[in-house]
């Protein structure tokens, strides 16, 4: 009869203790897998980068990841880069803004963040900068290739019109420069709203200004590193006891697999006859044991230009044969030059 | 079965202490996207004006340098030469284009012999940013063509561009600047292209309400500038606010001085009043008040001059002088008398000198038994000629007399050859002495 009381009573506190367990479990499995999981802060981090159709494909990946990784509540964004071209540039202002809509983003201006660089940074929810930082130069540069008083077009091209080949005149270009130079102060203007304590024309002088001048004058929000990046993410973000994800390494580990389903295939029979040479070097790499996970890891910019379908990107001898103009620019920046340009005629 | 409820109340607690400890309970608000306002981002309009130029039909040749490696092509000058030539006057570029547009070097004994040559013809001359120096005798011919012969000179500098025309335009008390100016509150198309619309009262400002600069540098000089660029008009090398003149004038206002180059060059002449601002121009390129001295040699004739010999015997030696007149576009007419109203060349031996005995007389020249001038002592006649140029009343004469045959056309030939300038005794009058 004892044993009989006595599994009873074992019976009903381990039949207890089991739904204790399956409670616990439950809303631990519904909050670290159903919703909202346990909070991470996505950190993209951009060295000094100029800003370019390439670079800017690299960086959307790590925003687009950011944006839709669940996990991810906030984002910080260590920045460097002196801007680039104008299209590119507005792409990153574009998908950062993007990114914002659905989560707090966080800049932290390292070095130089200027011209394109700031422009991406005005996508931000918060911008810190760096005390020594140089931030701002906004503008836009024209390079216009073409000649100062244009030749009419050869006989045996015919346009349709004036403007047809090189799409307007010197001077045309130029109001147009000035008119993106609106769009970009607009932006400013916009995005800093009453925080911005300059004027108009003083940010469109195209001044690059300190860390703490830029703050002082609402161009950044805070002077701060880092951590106080973090820590501002987490509070817009609602987090308290967060971590951290590596956005740049989860981007660079999908696309190294998905480099590898692509490649498998062909790797027995890589040669320079089948595949262009710089994939082929890549092949040989991959199929070094030593070189580990990541060490035939392509460049992304690269890569994706090999991953395309035949005919994207072509050269313009591929693309164009036999057409006797050169397909070129007028080229547009947001792109911070620098000062050291020996070669400007200031000598005389 | 109220043990079953342990489940769900510890899931949900769990579910709830995990939440409160990873989030804090405030949610993430997006701020809202700014819209680019597409309708007010229109680009910026110029105002092109058309200017009718009637131009003042006048004689004269205006030269423009290009043996200084000047930084500029032909086509970007057409416009404002193609003016001066619709004001009757001869344009003669020197120096050789280079393939890519601007012009080559020349070496410099080449350079001062071709400068000195074409300056005793010219009327005014245009030198637009040489890339080389002038030297101090370059410098010194200009500054004499300018500062006792009457001619007018136009320097044109341009920001964008390397120059050296400081080493001119330092003789006239003017300076470029190694700046640019700007102006963010007002311009056309681009901080650069600065609108300026003070001007000093002028010939060269005359009727010029705003003209469109762009890219031009500061000139300082002896004075305030013929233009003054407005307060918000800024030099990139001065932290100062002004004033800056991208134009002035110097040398008893017979040098003016152009910060731009640019806006001379088409489509930008038709903005503004550039285009009256060129016109203006053109008529200060045209109006010079030449004066010749002996060593301008033929250049102050007219389109023709008589020759007239004092003797038969000399009228070959009038026709080897008619041939060196020619030869420098002035059409010679051989004549036995002098005709008031024309310039002319007489020829002749000292007995001969009745005719042009008053220009004699009035250059403080004798030629009857000794050779005698203001500027030398007397001189015995044997084996001398003498040159003595005489202006007035709108006509130049020429006295060319020797007291031989002989002697008179070793005086010709050294005329021909423009080696009488080797002794001239003073601006008007030649002594020579034939051995």
């Amino acid at each position: 009869m004892f044993s009989a009381i006595g599994r009873a009573i074992v019976n009903r506190y381990v039949g207890t203790f089991l739904l204790v367990v399956l409670g616990i479990a439950i809303g631990a499995l519904a909050f670290l897998y159903v919703w909202p999981g346990k909070p991470k802060i996505g950190i993209i981090d951009i060295p000094f980068t100029i800003i370019t159709d390439d670079s800017a494909y690299v960086i959307g990946e790590f925003l687009d990841y950011a944006r839709r990784a669940p996990n991810i509540k906030a984002v910080v964004i260590r920045l460097n880069s002196p801007g680039g071209g104008a299209a590119a540039s507005e792409q990153l202002y574009l998908q950062t803004r993007k990114l914002r809509e659905k989560k707090p983003v966080v800049v932290v201006m390292n070095d130089i963040v200027a011209s394109g660089g700031y422009m991406m940074g005005m996508g931000a929810s918060h911008i810190y900068a760096k005390p020594s930082s140089f931030v701002g130069n906004v503008g836009v540069i024209l390079f216009f290739p073409g000649l100062f008083i244009p030749n009419p077009p050869p006989e045996q091209i015919m346009p349709t019109g004036p403007s047809k080949l090189n799409g307007g005149g010197r001077r045309y270009f130029v109001g147009v420069t000035d008119q993106l130079k609106q769009g970009f102060a607009h932006i400013v203007l916009s995005e800093r709203g009453s925080r911005l304590k300059m004027s108009t024309d003083e940010l469109l002088e195209g001044k690059i200004y300190s860390g703490i001048e830029s703050a002082r004058t609402g161009l950044v929000d805070e002077v701060g590193g880092d951590a106080d990046a973090y820590d501002k993410a987490a509070e817009m973000a609602g987090i308290s006891n967060y971590g951290v994800v590596d956005v740049n390494a989860e981007v660079f580990r999908a696309f190294n697999q998905r480099f590898k389903r692509i490649i498998e295939p062909l790797q027995d029979g890589a040669s320079e006859d089948t595949v262009p040479p710089v994939m082929a070097g890549w092949l040989r790499q991959a199929q070094d044991p030593a070189a580990g996970e990541f060490g035939a890891t392509p460049r992304i910019d690269m890569m994706r230009r090999y991953l395309m379908p035949s005919g994207m990107g072509a050269e313009q001898e591929r693309a164009l044969p036999g057409f006797p103009l050169k397909v070129n620019g007028p080229n547009i920046y947001y792109l911070y030059v620098g000062p050291d340009q020996p070669d400007w005629g200031s000598d005389r | 079965m109220w043990r079953l409820l342990i489940v769900p109340v510890l899931a949900v607690l769990v579910f709830v202490a995990a939440y409160f400890y990873f989030y804090t309970g405030r949610g993430y608000t997006a701020p809202p996207n700014p819209e680019v306002p597409v309708e007010r981002l229109a680009p910026p309009v110029s105002l092109v004006r058309s200017y009718d130029d009637i131009p003042r039909i006048s004689q004269g040749k205006l030269v423009v340098d290009g043996m200084h490696a000047n930084n500029f092509s032909k086509a970007e000058a057409s416009a404002l030469l193609g003016m001066v030539r619709d004001r009757g006057y001869e344009v003669e570029v020197l120096g050789e284009s280079g393939r890519f547009g601007g012009f080559l070097s020349t070496e410099p004994r080449e350079r001062y012999r071709t400068l000195e040559e074409q300056l005793r013809g010219a009327d005014s001359l245009v030198v637009v940013m040489p890339l080389e120096r002038y030297t101090p005798a370059e410098a010194d011919l200009v500054e004499d063509f300018v500062l006792n012969k009457g001619g007018r000179v136009l320097l044109v500098g341009d920001a964008t561009r390397r120059h050296e025309l400081n080493t001119l335009a330092g003789r006239f008390g003017l300076d470029y600047q190694p700046d640019y100016l700007f102006n963010q509150v007002e311009y056309d198309l681009n901080f650069q292209n600065i609108l300026v619309r003070d001007f000093l009262p002028d010939e060269t400002t005359r009727g010029v309400g705003q003209i469109a600069l762009y890219s031009t540098g500061s000139i300082r000089g002896p004075g305030p500038g013929l233009a003054t660029a407005d307060g918000n008009t800024r030099s990139s090398m001065s932290e100062s606010p002004g004033p800056f003149y991208p134009l002035a004038k110097a040398g008893d206002g017979r040098v003016l001085a152009l910060g731009d180059f640019t806006f001379m060059i088409p489509p930008r002449n038709s903005v503004q009043d550039n285009g009256r601002l060129m016109a203006n121009i053109a008529d200060f390129l045209t109006d010079s008040e030449r004066s010749y001295t002996l060593s301008d040699f033929p250049h102050f004739f007219g389109e023709e001059a008589d020759i007239v010999p004092g003797r038969p015997s000399l009228l070959d030696l009038a026709s080897v002088l008619g041939g060196a007149l020619s030869g420098y576009g002035v059409a010679p007419v051989i004549r036995n008398a002098t005709d008031p109203g024309r310039d002319a060349v007489f020829l002749g031996l000292y007995d001969d000198a009745g005719p042009v005995s008053q220009y004699l007389q009035l250059a403080g020249v004798r030629v009857d038994g000794s050779v005698r001038t203001p500027f030398t002592a007397d001189m015995d006649p044997e084996n001398t000629g003498v040159i003595v140029l005489h202006q007035g009343d709108g006509r130049s004469v020429l006295a060319v007399l020797a007291d031989s045959g002989e002697t008179l056309k070793e005086l010709v030939s050294l005329l021909e050859s423009g080696r009488f300038r080797d002794n001239l005794a003073g601006e008007f009058t030649g002594v020579y002495r034939f051995e």
